[in-house]
C-alpha cells in the first residue's frame, strides 16, 4: 500500500481525510505538528503529502520549505489545505513549494478525484472500492 | 573943637574919595548895564549916604555929642558930597563917553575886520574888470595864496577851471548889471592845482549914478557839500536800484520817499505815494501794529524781520518782512523812519503749504498709526485665533491620530476576524458536512432510508450554514476592501454549464423546465466570482418559481470605441415575481421581501446584495432586474469580457 502523510492538527479533519484516503487504498500516516511532519516526510517517504497550512508551531508553508530543502524527498508532491482567507495566499503556497492546494472545507466524497487529477495519477483502488457494498 | 576938627576933615576927605570911587564905578556900571539901572543905583547910594550924613547932624541937633562934629561942617560936607556925586556922575560919563566912543569905534573896527577876515566863508570884492580888490583870510587860506599874490594881481576868472570861467564870463556882466547874483557854483583852482567847488553869492556896490564899483562876494566851500551830494547821489541810487521796497515816512505816517522797489512792490508810483499816508498800504486788521512799531521807533529801537501783511494798489494782499529804523536828524531827534519791505508772500505761502502738508501728514500719520494699531490689534486677534485654531487642530490631529490608530486596530481586527472566521467557522462545518456525507454515502456501512434522510438534513444544513458564512465573509471582505480578484481565462459556456449543475437537481425536483441559450466565448475574469453570481441568480430563480421554466441565456456585445466587448447573461423565470416598489430594495443587504415563499425558502438576504457587489466591484459590470408580480422575473448581468489587471495585481 502506498503511504500518504497527512500533516493536520485537527482530529476531525484528519479522520475525514483518512476515510477518503483509506477508501482509495492508501495507508495514512499522520503528524500533528509541522516538525513531526517534516520528520515523517523524510523517514517514511510517503507517496504524497497532504499539508494543512494552519499548524500550531510553524505553519505548513515552512514545513513544506523544509521538506523541499531536505533534498532526499524534494520531489514529493505536497498538497496544501488552506482556509483561503487572504489575497496572495495562493502565490505564497505555490512559492513555498506546494504542488497544489485545496480550500477548506474539503468534501470527502470528491476530494480524492481532485487529488488524483492534480497529481495526474489514476486512482489505484477506484474500481475496487466502488464494488464494495 | 579944634582938636576934633582935623579928624573930622580927614574923615570927610576919605568919604569924598570913597564916593568918587563909587561914582567911577557907577559910570562903568552904566556902560555895562545901561543908564537907567546905574542912575537908580546912584540915587540909592546918594540916599544912603545922605541918611548916613544926617545921623550925626541929628545927633548934634539933639545935643548928643558922642561923635564930635560941627553941624555946619557936616552940613557943608553933606552938600559937597551930594554935589560931587552929581557932578562926577554927570561930567564923568561925558568925559568918559568920548573916550569910550573912541575905544568903541576902535574895537568895533577891529572886530569888524576880524569878522571879515576870519569869517567861515570867503569874502572878496572884484572891480569891474573882475580883479580882486579885497579878499579875506579865509578865502586866501582855502585857495592857498597870499594876499599880495591876489589883490590887484589876479582876476577872479584866473582862479577858475576852464568850465567855470565860461560860466563866470556869462554871469559877471549880468551881475554888474543886475547888482546881485545868488548861489552860483564855480570850481576854483587852488594854488596847488586842486579843485575847490564853491557857491558864490554877491551884491554890487554902485556909485550914486548906479555904476558898478565893486562887488561884495561870498564864497562857500561846498566841497563837503559836493561830497555829500555825491554820496547822497550814490546812496539814493543804491536805494533806487534796490529790489527791496525802501520807504521813509515821518512820525505822522506821511510818506517822504518811495524807491523803485516800492513802486514795483506796491504798484504806486513815487509821485502817487509821496505825501500820502502810509496807512494806505496797511490792511485794516493790521493797523494795530502801527502803534507798537511807532513806539519802538520813538525809543530809538530798530525793528527787524517783522512779518505782516500789506495791500497793493490793485488791492492784492502780500506778506512782507519789514525792517523799520528810526532816522535821527542832525540834532539827534527822531523825525522819521525808514522802512524796508521784502515780499515774502511766496515764502509764507510755501511755509503755510508746508505746515498744511505737515499737518496733513501728521493727520495721515495719525490715521495710519491708528490704522496700523487697529491692524496690529486685528493681527494680534487673528494670531490669537490662529493659535487657538492651531491648538484645536493639534488636539483634533491627536484625536484623529488616536481614531486612526483605533481604525487601524479595527482594520487589523477586521483582517484577523476575516481570517479567523474563515478558519474557525469552516473547520467544524467541514466536519459536519464531511462526516454526514460519508455516512450518507454508506462509506462506513449501510444506512436505512430514514437515516439517510436525517443525514441528508445534517448535510444540507451544514452546507447552508457554510453558504451563509461564506456570504458574510465575502461581504465583510468587500466592505473592508480586501476582496481579491483571481484572473482566469475560461469559456463562458463551461462556466454556465457548471453553474447549472449546482441547481439542476433542485430544478428537476421541483419539476421545472430549463431553457438554455448558451454560447462559447473566451473570457478573462474572476471565474469563481462570476460562477458565484450566476449560481445565486439561478438558485433564486428556482427558489421563487413553482411552475414553468427557468431560462439561462447569454449574448456578446461587440466592442465600442470607448468601451471593450461585454458579455450579457440573463436569468429569467416564471415565478412569483417582484412588486415594482420592491425592486429598488432588491440589492440592499438583509432585505427579504414579503412573500409566502419565505418560510419555505431560507435566505440570509445577503445573496443579491453580495451578487451585485461582486459584479460591480470585482467584475466591473452591472446587474438589473425587471419583474412583474405573478409573471416572473428577469435578472440581466453585463460584464466586460476582459478584466484588466492593475499594476498591483489585485483590486480593492
Amino acid at each position: 500500500m502506498k503511504k500518504v502523510l497527512v500533516v493536520e492538527d485537527n482530529q476531525d479533519n484528519l479522520r475525514l481525510i483518512s476515510y477518503a484516503l483509506s477508501r482509495h487504498g492508501y495507508e495514512v500516516i499522520s503528524a500533528e505538528t509541522g516538525e513531526k511532519g517534516v520528520e515523517l516526510a523524510i523517514s517514511e517517504r510517503p507517496f504524497f503529502i497532504i499539508m494543512d497550512i494552519n499548524l500550531p508551531d510553524f505553519d505548513g508553508l515552512e514545513a513544506t520549505r523544509r521538506i523541499r530543502k531536505s533534498g532526499a524527498n524534494g520531489s514529493i508532491p505536497i498538497i496544501a489545505i488552506t482556509s483561503y482567507a487572504m489575497a496572495g495566499d495562493m502565490d505564497q503556497v505555490l512559492a513555498a513549494g506546494c504542488t497544489g492546494y485545496f480550500e477548506k472545507p474539503i468534501d470527502p466524497l470528491t476530494i480524492m478525484d481532485k487529488i488524483h487529477a492534480l497529481l495526474g495519477v489514476t486512482d489505484p483502488h477506484s474500481m475496487k472500492n466502488e464494488r464494495q457494498p | 573943637m579944634a582938636s576934633s576938627f582935623i579928624p573930622t576933615i580927614v574923615i570927610l576927605l576919605l568919604s569924598i574919595i570913597i564916593q568918587a570911587a563909587a561914582a567911577i564905578m557907577a559910570i562903568r556900571l552904566i556902560r555895562i548895564t545901561g543908564r537907567r539901572v546905574a542912575w537908580s543905583l546912584i540915587t540909592l547910594a546918594l540916599v544912603l549916604m545922605s541918611i548916613r550924613r544926617m545921623v550925626p547932624l541929628y545927633r548934634l541937633m539933639t545935643g548928643d555929642l558922642a561923635y564930635p562934629a560941627d553941624p555946619v561942617i557936616e552940613l557943608i560936607a553933606l552938600v559937597l558930597s551930594v554935589a560931587m556925586l552929581l557932578g562926577i556922575s554927570r561930567i564923568a560919563p561925558l568925559f568918559f563917553e568920548r573916550k569910550y566912543a573912541e575905544d568903541e569905534l576902535r574895537s568895533n573896527a577891529l572886530e569888524i575886520q576880524d569878522l571879515y577876515d576870519h569869517a567861515p566863508c570867503g569874502y572878496h570884492s572884484l572891480d569891474k574888470e573882475g580883479v580882486f580888490v579885497r579878499i579875506n583870510d579865509t578865502e586866501l587860506e582855502w585857495l592857498g595864496y597870499q594876499r599880495d599874490e591876489i589883490v590887484g594881481k589876479k582876476r577872479f576868472s584866473d582862479l577858475l577851471t576852464a568850465q567855470s570861467i565860461q560860466a563866470f564870463q556869462e554871469n559877471f556882466p549880468h551881475f554888474k548889471q543886475q547888482g546881485w547874483v545868488k548861489d552860483l557854483e564855480f570850481e576854483m583852482l587852488r594854488k596847488d592845482g586842486t579843485i575847490l567847488p564853491v557857491l558864490l553869492s554877491a551884491t554890487a556896490i554902485t556909485d550914486k549914478d548906479g555904476n558898478y564899483l565893486k562887488s561884495r562876494s561870498t564864497i562857500f566851500d561846498i566841497s563837503g557839500r559836493k561830497k555829500n551830494e555825491e554820496s547822497e547821489h550814490l546812496l539814493s541810487s543804491i536805494v533806487e536800484s534796490s529790489d527791496d521796497a525802501i520807504i521813509s515816512k515821518d512820525l505822522n505816517q506821511k510818506i517822504l520817499s518811495w524807491n523803485r522797489g516800492a513802486e514795483r512792490l506796491f504798484g504806486y508810483s513815487a509821485t502817487e505815494a509821496i505825501g500820502q499816508q502810509i496807512t494806505m498800504l496797511i490792511p485794516p486788521e493790521r493797523e494795530v501794529e502801527l502803534a507798537d512799531i511807532m513806539a519802538s521807533i520813538q525809543r530809538g529801537e530798530r525793528i527787524e524781520h517783522f512779518t505782516t501783511e500789506r495791500v497793493c494798489k490793485d488791492g492784492k494782499r502780500i506778506f512782507v518782512s519789514l525792517m523799520v529804523s528810526p532816522i535821527v536828524d542832525s540834532s539827534g531827534a527822531i523825525q522819521s523812519a525808514s522802512i524796508i519791505s521784502r515780499n515774502i508772500t511766496e515764502q509764507v505761502q510755501l511755509s503755510e503749504q508746508l505746515q498744511l502738508q505737515h499737518l496733513h501728514q501728521e493727520e495721515l500719520v495719525e490715521q495710519r498709526t491708528a490704522e496700523l494699531t487697529e491692524r496690529s490689534r486685528e493681527l494680534q486677534d487673528n494670531q490669537q485665533a490662529l493659535m487657538n485654531i492651531v491648538d484645536d487642530l493639534n488636539q483634533k490631529t491627536e484625536e484623529l491620530e488616536q481614531a486612526n490608530a483605533k481604525l487601524q486596530e479595527l482594520d487589523q481586527l477586521k483582517s484577523m476576524f476575516i481570517a479567523s472566521m474563515s478558519h474557525e467557522l469552516r473547520t467544524p462545518l467541514n466536519s459536519i458536512i464531511g462526516f454526514s456525507s460519508i455516512l450518507k454515502d454508506e462509506w462506513l456501512g449501510p444506512v436505512n432510508p430514514e437515516q439517510k434522510d436525517n443525514l441528508a438534513t445534517i448535510q444540507r444544513s451544514g452546507k447552508h450554514l457554510l453558504n451563509l458564512i461564506n456570504d458574510v465573509i465575502d461581504v465583510s471582505k468587500i466592505e473592508a476592501g480586501r476582496i481579491e480578484i483571481r484572473f482566469e481565462e475560461f469559456d463562458l459556456y463551461d462556466l454556465l454549464t457548471e453553474a447549472i449543475q449546482y441547481v439542476d437537481k433542485d430544478l428537476h425536483d421541483k419539476g421545472l423546465e430549463l431553457e438554455l441559450e448558451l454560447q462559447h466565448h473566451e473570457l478573462c475574469t474572476d471565474k469563481r466570482r462570476l460562477l458565484q453570481c450566476v449560481i445565486n441568480l439561478l438558485s433564486n430563480a428556482v427558489k421563487f418559481t413553482e411552475q414553468g421554466k427557468v431560462t439561462l441565456s447569454s449574448t456578446v456585445e461587440a466592442a465600442q470605441p470607448d468601451k471593450p466587448a461585454s458579455v450579457v447573461i440573463t436569468v429569467s423565470d416564471t415565478g412569483i415575481g417582484i412588486a415594482e416598489q420592491d425592486i429598488p430594495r432588491l440589492f440592499k443587504p438583509f432585505v427579504r421581501l414579503e412573500s409566502s415563499m419565505n418560510i419555505i425558502t431560507p435566505g440570509t438576504g445577503l445573496g443579491l446584495y453580495l451578487t451585485r457587489k461582486l459584479i460591480v466591484e470585482v467584475l466591473d459590470g452591472d446587474i438589473v432586474c425587471t419583474s412583474m408580480i405573478g409573471t416572473g422575473s428577469t435578472f440581466t448581468l453585463k460584464i466586460p469580457e476582459k478584466l484588466y489587471e492593475k499594476s498591483t495585481g489585485s483590486r480593492r
